[in-house]
């Protein structure tokens, strides 16, 4: 198999290979690659015989390849970028969530301040302490409204993709509460 | 044949297979370098930028559709490398180019011959001598099949018709004729090499 490896070889090297030769060189390359240095050593003999100086181009030609695709692959890929959509990705995510959880708080504030959810409220329901309770609820109500606004406006700041429908929610719900 | 094989070969390399590019640059190793060494004199030079050319060609393989002839292919990368590289220099490149009918045909050039110094000649001579002393010790039909193959240049089927003989007696002939001529020579490289 190996002779007729070299065989093959040496009529690849005078343009006389067919496919199976090629076949049969690679398929014995596969299995002892130590063969390349016979070919090299029968392309030596060819380039020596036809009086041309030997040369073995694959001498440290993968080395150099493989360094260039090392230097490469730096200069293509910007480690930096995918972070940095990856955080931005993150604090939208988590300017939402956090939105989210305050205008669920102040929606379940209000309706408990208004006894939407059935669940009987000791203060609304005593005379006594009602209009006193109404007051300071209504100030708490405020200063809250106040900052989620202020809260909903700087997350519009940071992420360009915010928006702030809590300015007509709050003015619907404070006039509610006034009411 | 030499065209399908050639296609073949490089559809291995396409697929990852770096021994078949390896086979790809022995084949045509010699023929770039002469064809290079038409533009860039310095023989050390010629094998740099022959190897840049390859290199080249490794990473613009998968852009090889086989509309050409790869040797057609590698021979415009070789041209625009030995361009480049006299640009690099400072230097003008030659005012026509290389045919690609000519190079196709151009192999072994003298200056790709290292004659810089006299050690250097007189190792030359004495791997000529041994060369020819090897060559004139083959068997006769070994002889004969080698020396029409490498210095009257004739094809497998002309070496066939000359000696009688079906091409693969020929192929089998200048193999081992080769083979020969390299265990002759292997020694005397060997100490060369020292």
């Amino acid at each position: 198999m190996t002779e007729q490896a070299k065989e093959s070889f040496s009529a690849w090297l005078d343009d006389n290979a067919t496919e199976l030769d090629v076949q049969r060189m690679m398929k014995s390359l596969e299995s002892d690659p130590s063969l390349l240095n016979e070919f090299r050593k029968i392309s030596e003999a060819k380039d020596l015989v036809s009086n041309s100086q030997p040369m073995n181009l694959t001498d440290g030609l993968w080395q150099k390849i493989d360094g260039l695709e090392e230097e490469i692959v730096p200069q293509n890929v910007e480690p930096s970028k995918p972070k940095q959509k990856l955080f931005k990705g993150v604090a939208s995510v988590a300017v939402a969530a956090s939105v989210t959880m305050a205008v669920l708080f102040s929606a379940r504030y209000v309706a408990v301040a208004n006894n939407e959810s059935g669940v009987v409220n000791p203060v609304a329901t005593n005379p006594a302490v009602e209009t006193e309770a109404s007051d300071s609820m209504i100030a708490t109500q405020e200063r809250l409204q106040k900052y989620l606004k202020e809260h909903v406006e700087q997350a519009a700041f940071n992420s360009g993709r915010a928006v702030m429908p809590i300015d007509s929610s709050t003015e619907i719900e404070v006039s509610t509460i006034e009411e | 044949m030499s065209q399908e094989a050639d296609l073949q070969m490089v559809k291995k390399v396409q697929k990852g297979d770096r021994r078949a590019f390896d086979m790809l640059v022995m084949k045509y190793q010699q023929r770039i370098a002469a064809l290079i060494s038409r533009y860039v004199k310095d023989s050390h030079e010629v094998q740099d930028v022959a190897q840049e050319a390859f290199i080249k060609a490794y990473r613009a393989i998968n852009n090889f559709r086989g509309d050409s002839a790869f040797y057609t292919w590698m021979y415009r990368i070789a041209i625009n490398t030995a361009k480049n590289h006299l640009l690099i220099k400072n230097r003008r490149p030659p005012g026509s180019d290389v045919e690609l009918e000519d190079a196709e045909f151009y192999e072994g050039s003298d200056g790709l011959k290292d004659h810089t110094t006299p050690e250097n000649s007189l190792s030359r001579d004495r791997l000529e001598s041994a060369v020819y002393k090897a060559i004139e010790g083959l068997p006769e039909d070994l002889k004969m099949a080698l020396t029409l193959r490498e210095f009257d240049g004739m094809s497998y089927e002309e070496i066939a018709d000359v000696m009688e003989t079906p091409i693969g007696t020929v192929r089998s002939r200048i193999f081992r004729a080769r083979e020969s001529v390299d265990k002759k020579i292997q020694p005397f490289l060997e100490r060369a090499a020292v």
